[in-house]
């Protein structure tokens, strides 16, 4: 447990509380900045620990990658920080992990559907920030995609892909996302064949296409002044590409219509103990006007903890799960419903059966009233537990600035809560939620 | 955990640092002077410690029993953790599941983990309600009641979390088989979630047998981190936990494990594609509070060493330059009641052997063994401590997490900063010495799982299941 590695680079971070007074941050405000360089600063000032968390989100992900070379976006923000002309000078992937080491600072670089994002921890004094804030901004613009490096990682990648490809719970989510997304490229899945066809020029493309300042939202919280953020900020992102490629958008996800039963379920067998079962459906992008509705609503049937109706009749009444519940994936332009469970093989109809029960119901009837209290009480009086510790405002700015939402959202974030009522719930859902449309995998089940 | 992961996984890496993260290092004066940080002793022996954090207005409020699977006997393997699964099934005045619904109704977020050393219970809450937390907590410190029909339940609930977390993950089944092939005496051998069928063959009295022995408030640490004032909570705990009565404590045995006399290898087959190798040693720990010995320090930094950021050694060598892995790991503990290994894993890449990940360890561990450490190695794991001392702050759980772990296992958060001083001052020589000494062949087990193709598990899943019918 005690263990000094884990201090250089934690790529996860397990802050979940503590940072600023909820009076004092309703009164804080987020202040959206446009740079000179063209990216959006998002930043809030908070002085109390003498430390600065950074982030840098932008259009980059797997779904912005060709279907015959999906993981170019992964292996170029993988091969961002192993390898690159600091300073005029070609500096190799030990240089960087040990001199960002040095300054006591973490970098992470991820790749996600559809972002890239950095992320960047660091202690806020000028003789730790400014050198590196110098060498990330060099990095950011100069990446030297090796040859050798990127087949090594590509490798890598290759025997994690393989491993994953026995264990049921990523077949059952690659098949849930199969069916959810189709031939939309938001359901881009690195393969074995798409990671060897990967070309160095591939990733030189990518980074010229999508590295880009104008589509970047540079997220800064932490003690440092709004005109240091911006300077930083400009700084981070004054020398990258501006070529004339020109990256591709999104199309919009079609919406799953009616189907008959035997096209909406599939099983897989898996000699595993346990059936692993998804189902759901598209559904709503999270700037939807139903957005309150659905995450109240969600929180009485599968959102909330130990106390929600699907882990009350599959866990708590039958002993049927260690885990259930459903949520809802808001992406930008699109969305999904989830539920989910695992369970000992032979019990899987049963389950299956009452996970079904459970959503039906709850679409044709709705909550009852006191649950509809149970679970706005719940979120009103959680609120402060969501936006207390720096790492958790930095995904808050992500959010924010990533599905384009108003600069008040935390501050009208419980009155958004308390509007909601149990007929807003039982209309969304029904609106949004089909059980004919619903479909359901199975891996490893009877 | 009730909800979620309970640390038993050494190669869940993520998982693992985030733990490491918090629960870790000490803090130059900064919170853990006397001006932030309160303690007192209730009359009936709970030690409470106050840490006041007023930058938000949260609270964690967590009890820790020093109480975990080291504690159980063969047979009942796993009670630890089911007991902590059934401190939610209802008390004298409350229903099943009315805990929870309690604390979630007041927008708090609960849940409990166990392990080997400790069992321990938290929520995360504005703090208002900390004194309805305090309530509740100390209810089912005295008041539990363990129904045979919520048993009966919630057994099967544990079975299923086993199935996922072990039965069906190969790295959880090689984990399990490390520490019972090492260890052959001390309790570590068990898995802190117990061995199926002793889960099978458990019943409700085992569980009520573990709170009647171990959940007193002379055997448990409360912590509460937060926007509170200490001498509120002092009030509010003498008025909760203060009521539970003292009780008497077994003696603990010691189970110390003989010492070993030569390698121990095994192998493991289970559905996976890659080849997994797993060498731990037998190393020493922090006995009796004593921080001042040297070598529990100097094993810490040797972790780092060899598994720190990208380019230190493990991930250097076997990685990036020979190919061999995939991934490499090394790891240690210096606290803890009950044993520690030092343990260093990797995934093999395609074609490599077993032998050749082995082989090259050991050539990693020899050149430390005849030519140290380099001064530039040894000053950035101290940067990384000294910055991690900044970044903590950022989280009152953390904090809380930090305090506790360590007052369970016998170090007072007194001397948390002194940890972190030790660190500081290990040298190059001690890193050395302590390689040489202990990362030795005779005190060696190494595991390898075996990696079998899914169809051929299946088709011998098959025949089983059909052979157990005729039975």
């Amino acid at each position: 447990m005690r263990n000094i590695k884990n201090f250089f680079y934690l790529k996860l971070i397990f802050l979940v509380l503590g940072f600023l007074h909820l009076n004092a941050f309703a009164t804080l405000p987020i202040q959206k900045i446009q740079l000179t360089t063209g990216a959006h600063l998002f930043f809030v000032e908070s002085k109390t620990i003498p430390m600065v968390n950074i982030g840098i989100d932008f259009p980059g992900g797997f779904a912005h990658d060709n279907k015959d070379r999906i993981g170019v976006s992964n292996f170029t923000s993988q091969l961002m920080n192993k390898g690159s002309k600091i300073k005029g000078a070609i500096k190799d992937e030990a240089f960087i992990a040990d001199s960002i080491s040095d300054l006591g600072s973490m970098i992470s670089f991820s790749t996600g559907k559809e972002l890239t994002s950095v992320r960047i921890k660091t202690l806020s004094s000028a003789e730790v920030l400014n050198p590196l804030v110098d060498q990330v901004s060099d990095m950011l613009a100069y990446p030297i995609f090796n040859n050798k490096i990127l087949e090594r990682e590509k490798s890598i990648e290759i025997s994690g892909l393989l491993e994953s490809e026995t264990k049921p719970e990523y077949i059952l989510s690659k098949q849930f996302k199969k069916m959810i997304y189709r031939d939309n490229p938001l359901g881009n899945d690195e393969t074995v064949n798409s990671i060897k066809a990967i070309k160095i020029d591939d990733l030189k493309k990518f980074h010229q296409t999508y590295y880009r300042a104008n589509k970047m939202n540079v997220l800064i919280i932490g003690d440092l002044s709004r005109d240091k953020a911006i300077e930083l900020a400009t700084k981070l992102t004054a020398k990258l590409p501006s070529g004339p490629e020109q990256g591709i958008e999104i199309p919009p996800l079609v919406p799953l219509t009616t189907q008959d039963i035997q096209k909406r379920e599939v099983k897989i067998s898996h000699p595993s103990q346990q059936a692993h079962i998804q189902m759901g459906m598209t559904s709503t992008p999270r700037n939807d006007p139903d957005y309150f509705p659905l995450l109240v609503g969600n929180y009485i049937l599968g959102g909330g903890g130990f106390v929600s109706r699907l882990m009350s009749e599959i866990r708590e009444k039958r002993g049927l799960a260690y885990s259930v519940s459903s949520y809802f994936y808001p992406a930008k332009n699109s969305g999904y419903f989830v539920a989910g469970m695992q369970t000992q093989k032979n019990q899987s109809e049963e389950s299956i059966k009452l996970l079904k029960q459970t959503i039906d119901e709850f679409i044709k009837n709705g909550p009852t009233d006191d649950e509809v209290l149970a679970a706005k009480n719940n979120l009103i009086n959680g609120f402060p537990l969501r936006i207390d510790s720096n790492s958790k405002l930095l995904d808050n700015l992500s959010a924010i600035a990533w599905f384009d939402l108003p600069l008040n959202t935390l501050d009208e974030w419980t009155n958004e809560v308390k509007k909601v009522k149990k007929e807003d719930i039982n209309r969304v859902f029904k609106k949004n939620l089909d059980m004919e449309k619903m479909i359901t995998v199975v891996v490893g089940g009877q | 955990m009730k909800h979620h992961k309970f640390k038993h996984f050494l190669n869940i890496q993520k998982q693992h640092f985030i733990y490491l993260m918090v629960v870790l290092l000490p803090c130059f004066g900064l919170a853990n002077s006397g001006e932030f940080t309160h303690e007192m002793y209730l009359e009936n022996g709970l030690k409470i410690v106050v840490r006041e954090d007023h930058r938000s207005p949260t609270v964690a409020h967590m009890v820790w029993y020093r109480t975990g699977s080291i504690d159980e006997t063969t047979g009942t393997t796993g009670v630890a953790h089911v007991l902590e699964h059934m401190m939610f099934k209802g008390t004298k005045t409350m229903g099943p599941g009315e805990f929870s619904k309690k604390v979630a109704a007041l927008g708090g977020r609960e849940n409990a983990f166990t392990n080997n050393d400790y069992t321990a219970y938290f929520q995360q809450i504005e703090k208002s309600y900390l004194p309805e937390m305090m309530k509740l907590e100390a209810d089912r410190m005295q008041n539990l009641v363990l129904s045979e029909s919520e048993f009966n339940k919630e057994i099967k609930v544990v079975m299923e979390e086993r199935r996922l977390r072990t039965e069906d993950q190969a790295l959880g089944l090689l984990y399990e088989q490390f520490m019972a092939t090492a260890f052959k005496a001390a309790p570590n051998r068990n898995p802190v979630i117990g061995w199926m069928n002793d889960l099978q063959n458990m019943t409700y009295l085992d569980a009520q047998n573990w709170y009647k022995k171990w959940y007193a408030p002379n055997n448990a640490v409360l912590v509460v981190v937060g926007d509170v004032n200490p001498k509120e909570v002092f009030e509010l705990a003498k008025n909760t936990y203060g009521k539970v009565p003292k009780r008497n404590l077994e003696e603990r045995k010691p189970q110390i494990e003989p010492e070993q006399k030569g390698i121990k290898r095994f192998t493991l087959k289970a559905p996976a594609e890659n080849v997994v190798v797993m060498m731990g040693w037998k190393v020493p720990k922090i006995l009796n509070e004593n921080l001042d010995v040297v070598e529990p320090w100097a094993l810490e930094v040797l972790a780092a060493i060899l598994d720190g950021n990208q380019n230190t050694r493990l991930n250097r060598i076997l990685v990036k330059e020979k190919g061999i892995s995939t991934g490499a790991n090394a790891g240690y503990d210096s606290t803890g009641r009950s044993e520690q290994l030092f343990i260093v894993s990797g995934t093999l890449a395609k074609g490599k052997q077993a032998s050749e990940f082995e082989s090259e360890v050991k050539k990693i561990i020899n050149d430390i063994v005849q030519n140290g450490v380099k001064q530039e190695e040894l000053k950035r794991i101290k940067i990384a401590v000294t910055a991690s001392q900044i970044y903590k702050r950022d989280s009152v759980f953390g904090q809380a997490m930090e305090i506790g772990s360590n007052e369970i296992v016998g170090i007072p958060w007194q001397k948390i900063d002194d940890m972190n001083s030790k660190i500081q001052s290990i040298t190059a020589e001690q890193v050395q010495n302590v390689a040489k000494k202990y990362l030795v062949d005779e005190l060696m087990t190494i595991g390898v799982l075996d990696p079998q193709p899914i169809d051929q598990q299946k088709i011998l899943a098959n025949e089983r299941a059909a052979a157990s019918i005729k039975h």
